[in-house]
C-alpha cells in the first residue's frame, strides 16, 4: 500500500492568556506530539474522550488552524502541508474534505440542497458551468438522493439525509482524503447503520481514505482498518482495528473498551468492568510522566516519573505505556 | 403477584397544532415494579420522552393526556391514585414532582440554574419537601440543626461520588464537568429518596468512561434507596446493562415489551430485530455491511396506514395495512423465558394469520 499522509510529531498549543497586557500564563496542550500516518484506501479511527484533542487534530491537517509545530507529509508529491501559506495550500484543499457532526448547523439553511453541493464545484470551476448541474444530480444519486431534491431545502429533510448532503458536498471536488469528523454521533441507530454502509460504499467507488473520528468504540471498529486512541493530545495506542479490541495493550484503552456497554445483558451481567475514577485531567496541567497515571490501576512509580514513549511491541502494534510488556490485558 | 408501583393503561397523550393532532404518545401500556428497572427505547421522536413527562403532568403546552390511566400506587396499602386526572397545577401534583417521583435530564448544563451555587439547588428541593427529608437525616444520623439542609445537600453529594463535597456545595455549575453534574442532578433527585425516578437519556451526553461511572452509581443507589427507575435511552447497551424490563416504543405506540432477555434474546417485533442488528458490534467479527433498517422514522403526522412500521418493514404482508393489537405471546423455545410479559404488536406473531397464509 502507498502512502497517502504522514503526520510527525503535530503540536498545536494554544496559549493561555491573562491580565490586562494579556501574558501569556501557559499552554492547553490539546495536541502535544503525535505521529501517524493513512495509506491509501484506507479508513484510519481516531478515538478518545471529549477534550483529547481528536478534533484539534481534524482541524490542523485541515489547516482550519496552524498547528504549532510538526509536519504532514500529503500526497505523492510529499508535499508537507503544515508549512504552506494560505495560497499555497488552496490547490491542496480540494483533496482533502471534511464531514461534520452536526448535520443541522453545517447545512446553510438559506440555499437549497443543490447550491450547497453545489458551490465547491463553482468555486474551484473543476466542471464546466454548463456540466454542473449534471455533475450536482450525479452526486446526489451517489449518496442516495434524488435528482429533485436539488430544489429543496435542508430543513425538509430528515437527519440522516442532511447527513448524506453534507457527504455529497464533501465528494464534490474528488477529494483522496475524508475527515470525517463525528459524523453518525447525531444519528439514530437505524440511519447510523444506512451512513457508515455509504461511507464503506464510497471508499471503495471513489477510492478514497477516511480518517474517522468517534467517541463510540463499536462504530469506530466497524470502519475502520486501524484505529488510533488518543489521551490528552497523545496517542496512546495505534494498531490494527481486530488486534487493538481483542487485546489491548494500553491500561486506557482496556478501559475504553470495558466501559462500553454491551447489547448483549448476559454478557453484561458477567464482565467484569473497569471503572476509571475521576475525570480526565484538565489538559494545562496535564499530569507528570504518563498522563494517564493519575487514573490508570497499574501504574507504578516510573509512570509518574518518565513519559512513555510510542513504541512498536509487536509488527503494527505502537503503544505509550512502561508497562505493556508485563500487563496481561482484556479487550472483547 | 406484588403490586406494580406505577400501572400506565393506554396513555395517550396529544399535541394539536395548525396542521393536525400529533399522537405523541398513543395507547401506551405498561408497569413498573418497586425497586425494578424499565427501560424505554426507542429512535428520536418515537415519544419516549412524552411517556416520561406525562407521568409527572410535565407534558409541555399545547400537548396535554387525552385518554388512559396512570395509576400511582404511593403505598402497598393505599387506593392508586390517578396521576392522569390530577391537574397538572393542583398541590398534590406538586407534592408528588420531586418527592415521590423524579426525573433526570440528558443535558446537566441545561437543567442546573447557571446562577445558583450547586448547594442551593439541592437544598432547594430539600427545603421543599421538608417532611419527606426529616426521615432521611434520621436514616444518615444527622441532627435537626438550623442548618439541617446544607448537611443533608453535603451528604448527598457523598453518597453520588463528589470529592470534596463542603467546597462543592458553594460552586457553580460551570466549574463542574458534565460528569460532575450529572451526579449533581442525580443529588438533586435523590435527596427526597423518591419511589421513582426517571431518567431521560441521563448519560447520552457523557462520555464512556463517565457513562460507566454514572450507571454505575445509578446502580448503587437504586439498592440502597429501593427505588424504581424508569430509564429513557436509544442506547441498547445502557438498556441491556441496567434494565429488568423493556419497553420499544416507535411512532408512538409500544411496539415489543418483556423482560430484557425476551428482547435480546427472542425479539419478534421486525423493528425490535432491525434495531438490534443495526449495531456495529464490538466483539465478534467485523462485517462488510451492516444490516440498516431502510428508510427513515416516518413524520409524526403523516403515519402510514395501519402498523407504523409497515413501509420500512422487510416482512410486509397485505394485512399490515390494518393495526395489529399488543398481544402477550408466550412462544419462546425455552420455557425459563416464558413469563406471561413478552407482548408484541405485530400480525407475524398473531396466531391465526399465520395459519391462514400457510
Amino acid at each position: 500500500m502507498q502512502k497517502l499522509l504522514e503526520v510527525n510529531d503535530l503540536r498545536k498549543h494554544f496559549p493561555i492568556r491573562k491580565g490586562i497586557f494579556r501574558r501569556t500564563v501557559g499552554h492547553v496542550k490539546a495536541v502535544d506530539g503525535i505521529n501517524f500516518d493513512v495509506q491509501r484506501g484506507e479508513t484510519l479511527g481516531l478515538v478518545g474522550e471529549s477534550g483529547c484533542g481528536k478534533t484539534t487534530t481534524s482541524r490542523c491537517l485541515l489547516r482550519l488552524i496552524t498547528p504549532t509545530a510538526g509536519s504532514f507529509i500529503f500526497g505523492d508529491e510529499q508535499i508537507d502541508l503544515a508549512t504552506l501559506t494560505p495560497k499555497q495550500m488552496r490547490p491542496y484543499r480540494r483533496r482533502i474534505q471534511m464531514i461534520f457532526q452536526d448535520p443541522q448547523s453545517s447545512l446553510n439553511p438559506r440555499k437549497t440542497v443543490g447550491d450547497i453541493v453545489g458551490e465547491p464545484i463553482r468555486v474551484n470551476r473543476t466542471v464546466k458551468k454548463a456540466n454542473v448541474k449534471d455533475k450536482i444530480v450525479e452526486l446526489l444519486e451517489s449518496v442516495g438522493l434524488k435528482p429533485q431534491d436539488m430544489q429543496r431545502y435542508p430543513h425538509a429533510f430528515s437527519g440522516g439525509q442532511r447527513q448524506r448532503i453534507g457527504i455529497a458536498r464533501a465528494l464534490a471536488l474528488n477529494p483522496e482524503l475524508i475527515v470525517a469528523d463525528e459524523p453518525v454521533s447525531a444519528l439514530d441507530v437505524s440511519v447510523q447503520a444506512q451512513i457508515l454502509n455509504l461511507l464503506t460504499e464510497l471508499r471503495e467507488k471513489y477510492d478514497l481514505s477516511y480518517i474517522f473520528i468517534a467517541h463510540d468504540l463499536s462504530v469506530v471498529r466497524h470502519i475502520s482498518d486501524r484505529v488510533a486512541v488518543m489521551y490528552l493530545g497523545k496517542i496512546v495506542e495505534i494498531s490494527d482495528a481486530n488486534t487493538l479490541y481483542r487485546s489491548p495493550q494500553h491500561p486506557y484503552t482496556e478501559a475504553l473498551i470495558s466501559a462500553v456497554p454491551l447489547p448483549d445483558p448476559k454478557i453484561q451481567r458477567e464482565r467484569e468492568l473497569i471503572h476509571l475514577e475521576g475525570d480526565v485531567p484538565d489538559p494545562s496541567k496535564p499530569p507528570s510522566g504518563c498522563h494517564f497515571h493519575s487514573r490508570c490501576r497499574y501504574a507504578t512509580d516510573i509512570c509518574k516519573e518518565e513519559t512513555p514513549e510510542l513504541r512498536e511491541t509487536e509488527p503494527g502494534v505502537r503503544v505509550a505505556c512502561h508497562l505493556s510488556e508485563t500487563l496481561e490485558l482484556h479487550g472483547v | 403477584m406484588a403490586q406494580p408501583l406505577l400501572e400506565v393503561s393506554n396513555l395517550k397523550t396529544v399535541f394539536p397544532t395548525e396542521n393536525g393532532v400529533v399522537n405523541a404518545v398513543n395507547d401506551v401500556s405498561f408497569s413498573i415494579e418497586r425497586g425494578k428497572t424499565v427501560g424505554i427505547v426507542g429512535e428520536s421522536g418515537c415519544g419516549k420522552s412524552i411517556t416520561g413527562l406525562s407521568l409527572l403532568q410535565l407534558v409541555p403546552h399545547p400537548g396535554r393526556i387525552v385518554d388512559g390511566e396512570i395509576l400511582f400506587y404511593r403505598d402497598e396499602t393505599d387506593e392508586p391514585l390517578d396521576i392522569a386526572n390530577v391537574s397538572q397545577w393542583s398541590k398534590l401534583m406538586r407534592d408528588i414532582r420531586g418527592n415521590e417521583i423524579a426525573i433526570i435530564f440528558q443535558e446537566p448544563m441545561t437543567s442546573l440554574n447557571p446562577v445558583y451555587t450547586v448547594g442551593d439547588q439541592i437544598a432547594e428541593a430539600i427545603v421543599l419537601h421538608q417532611e419527606q427529608n426529616r426521615s432521611l437525616l434520621q436514616q444518615f444520623g444527622l441532627q435537626t440543626t438550623p442548618k439541617w439542609a446544607r448537611e443533608l445537600a453535603i451528604e448527598m453529594l457523598v453518597r453520588v461520588g463528589i470529592p470534596a463535597p463542603e467546597q462543592r456545595f458553594d460552586e457553580y455549575p460551570h466549574q463542574l464537568s458534565g460528569g460532575m453534574r450529572q451526579r449533581v442532578m442525580i443529588a438533586i433527585a435523590l435527596c427526597c429518596a423518591p419511589a421513582l425516578l426517571i431518567a431521560d437519556e441521563p448519560t447520552t451526553a457523557l462520555d464512556v468512561t463517565i457513562q460507566a461511572q454514572v450507571l454505575a452509581l445509578m446502580h448503587e443507589l437504586q439498592t440502597e434507596f429501593g427505588m424504581a427507575i424508569m430509564l429513557i435511552t436509544h442506547d441498547l447497551g445502557v438498556i441491556a446493562d441496567m434494565a429488568d424490563e423493556v419497553v420499544v416504543m416507535y411512532a408512538g405506540r409500544v411496539v415489543e415489551k418483556g423482560t430484557v432477555d425476551d428482547i435480546f434474546y427472542n425479539p419478534l417485533h421486525p423493528y425490535t430485530r432491525g434495531l438490534l442488528n443495526s449495531i456495529p458490534s464490538l466483539g465478534g467479527s467485523q462485517q462488510d455491511t451492516l444490516p440498516s433498517i431502510s428508510g427513515t422514522v416516518p413524520h409524526p403526522l403523516d403515519l402510514p396506514v395501519g402498523c407504523s412500521f409497515q413501509p420500512r418493514c422487510t416482512e410486509r404482508m397485505q394485512i399490515c395495512e390494518q393495526m395489529p393489537e399488543l398481544n402477550v405471546i408466550d412462544t419462546a423455545a425455552d420455557t425459563d423465558l416464558r413469563n406471561g410479559k413478552h407482548a408484541v404488536r405485530c400480525w407475524l406473531c398473531e396466531e391465526d394469520v399465520n395459519a391462514e397464509t400457510a
